[in-house]
């Protein structure tokens, strides 16, 4: 078929949305305590449950779900992430309507997280994609990963590669 | 071009699919020899009436309310014998006569939903008896032949469970069977680097042991879920 | 008294496909999806051929606009151009002609090949280009849900006399989406699964 451009995939995603209630993974409440040793920010503001699954040898791109949880008295916002595993990191959407699936640049009203509110990242919605990665991601081992926040600043994790 | 036409049916373009039981054909009241005979084919059909009741009222007791949307229709799957495996062979679905195929569109530098399906999947015939896992099949057909050939699509799966397959084709026979299955799909345009995403219906399709689509997954559905679904089309 | 639930047969896949609309954006399979979708199908330079079907598919719109309730989904006309014309002036010129309202009923388009792919291949709709250039094809009409699968196909025949069937069918729909969460759901899909068909 044909290669569309980005105004024309955007115009998509929103057709999309109007058909059928978009699914956005959001913000949920705060779900309390994480384990203690995970980086928080100054703000109080932490990233916990990243993850990454394990790839098929023959493919250069992943994703990594985490929790963002804002722990602080101020909203704060995911702006970037990195790794020193991809090339390049983008943060993107899925959008899935019944099933159907189509990505996007996450946008910035997706990637805030209020008070007492974690921003989910999870499989079929919020993802960190990987591009360019160095070689294959093998169950059990860490992935270090670095979310840089607009006012929390940069917290580096582990994402652990498994599958579920 | 390739001729797609179906051939015309004398005219008639076949049956309405809705118009229900009022076309049945029926008995006539024909000469009276033939009275008995349908005084007793009467009978039988009360009989068969009632234990096909029966039967309603006994699998009732548990049914299976599928996650997935049921097909009533019981026409063969759409073929995919345009398309290849990784060694040559044409994709005959009449090998899984008796079994269930699970048939996905998607891509190997697909980010999170194909490796999100494709795990799921994994994991619900992980979840079979052996059994059903046996009779549990997969094939991924590639929306992104110039980048993935059969080969490649066919060890992206094997990644994901040894038995899944992988196919590939021109990208016309592609694009008939996609639109064939339902499946719409287009490239986005690349980045800088030539990278570019696709996006495409996430949707996964059972094909049941009759070998027409019985059931249509979303991407979300779970491996619980997929699997009980499963087992109930293999019963 | 008793009334047994009825609903449409999941009859089977309703094709995917990209196509122009008469306004010259681009429309996909997953552009539907949501929707209930009556597909029809014409050449543009259809003319008095047409008008009696045009006519019906004013009505239909009309009626169930007033008469069936489908709550937050939307009900849509889709008229696929025959002919190959993806251009979307002379797509929005037989929409014009065809009495098409623009928005809720819209002409759709591409070139011949894709047409033959989402026609003939995939709703099954069969149509021929004449030795003179004309078209002739099978007066039909495809009933599609939000979940992209065909739950009627009607004849044009069978809707010549009157819309109660149509508009019937849409009711049995909008039923169906209406109850398709909660308690209610698990008898929708037990009528699916032992087939109380209308």
């Amino acid at each position: 078929m044909t290669r569309r451009d980005p105004a024309a995939i955007a115009g998509f995603a929103v057709a999309l949305g109007l058909a059928g209630g978009l699914t956005l993974a959001g913000c949920g409440e705060a779900t309390g305590a994480a384990p203690a040793g995970l980086p928080t920010s100054a703000t109080g503001v932490r990233v916990a449950g990243a993850w990454i699954r394990p790839t098929p040898p023959i493919t250069n791109v992943a994703a990594f779900y985490l929790r963002v949880e804002n722990g602080g008295s101020d909203a704060d916002r995911v702006v970037a992430a990195s790794s020193p595993r991809c090339a390049e990191i983008e943060i993107h959407q899925t959008t899935t309507v019944d099933g159907v699936a189509s990505m996007s640049l996450a946008s910035d009203e997706q990637l805030s997280v209020e008070p007492g509110h974690d921003l989910v990242f999870e499989p079929n919605g919020l993802h960190v994609m990987c591009l360019g990665l160095d070689e294959p991601v093998v169950e059990g081992e860490a992935v270090p990963l670095t979310v840089q926040l607009e006012i929390a600043g940069s917290l580096t994790v582990d994402a652990v590669a498994e599958n579920r | 071009m390739t001729d797609l036409m179906p051939p015309r049916s004398s005219g008639d373009p076949g049956p309405d699919a809705n118009d229900g039981p009022s076309g049945r054909r029926r008995f006539n009241d024909g000469p009276s020899g033939r009275r008995r005979f349908t005084v007793a084919l009467g009978v039988v059909a009360v009989a068969a009436v009632g234990v096909v009741a029966a039967l309603a009222v006994v699998s009732s007791l548990r049914p299976h309310l599928y996650t997935g949307t049921v097909l009533q229709g019981d026409e063969p799957a759409p073929s995919l014998a345009e398309l290849a495996y990784g060694d040559g062979t044409p994709v005959d679905l009449a090998d899984f006569d008796g079994e269930v195929v699970l048939v996905f569109f998607g891509y190997t530098n697909c980010p999170d939903v194909c490796p999100t399906t494709m795990a799921d999947a994994a994991a619900a015939v992980g979840l079979l008896d052996d059994g059903d896992a046996e009779r549990t099949n997969l094939v991924m057909v590639s929306v992104d032949p110039d980048r993935d050939d059969a080969a490649k699509v066919g060890e992206y799966v094997g990644f994901f469970d040894p038995g899944f397959r992988g196919a590939s084709g021109p990208v016309e026979a592609i694009d008939r069977a996609a639109s064939a299955y339902g499946v719409f799909y287009q490239l986005n345009e690349p980045e800088a680097d030539g990278s570019y995403l696709v996006d495409h219906t996430g949707t996964l399709m059972g094909i049941g042991p009759d070998g027409s689509v019985r059931v249509i997954w979303s991407s979300d559905v779970g491996p619980e879920a997929l699997a009980a679904d499963i087992a109930a089309l293999l019963s | 008294m008793f009334e047994p639930i009825q609903v449409l047969p999941r009859i089977r896949l309703a094709p995917g496909y990209g196509l122009t609309a008469d306004d010259g954006s681009f429309v996909s399979s997953e552009t539907a999806r949501g929707a209930v979708t009556l597909y029809s199908f014409a050449p543009t330079d259809c003319g008095d051929e047409c008008a009696e079907m045009f006519t019906t598919l004013a009505t239909v719109q009309e009626r169930i606009d007033e008469e069936v309730d489908l709550g937050d989904t939307d009900f849509r006309i889709v008229t696929i151009a025959l002919d190959g014309v993806a251009d979307p002036g002379a797509l929005a010129a037989a929409a014009e002609q065809s009495g098409a309202d623009g928005t809720n009923w819209r002409w759709y388009g591409a070139d011949e090949d894709t047409t033959r792919t989402v026609v003939a291949a995939g709703f099954r709709r069969w149509y021929e280009r004449a030795d003179d250039g004309s078209i002739d094809f099978d007066r039909a009409m495809v009933l599609v849900d939000g979940n992209g699968l065909i739950r009627g196909e009607y004849r044009y025949q069978t809707l010549a006399a009157d819309h109660e069937k149509f508009v019937r069918h849409a009711g049995i729909l909008a039923d169906e989406i209406r109850n398709a969460d909660g308690a209610t759901a698990l008898a929708y899909e037990a009528a699916h699964l032992f087939l109380c068909y209308p």
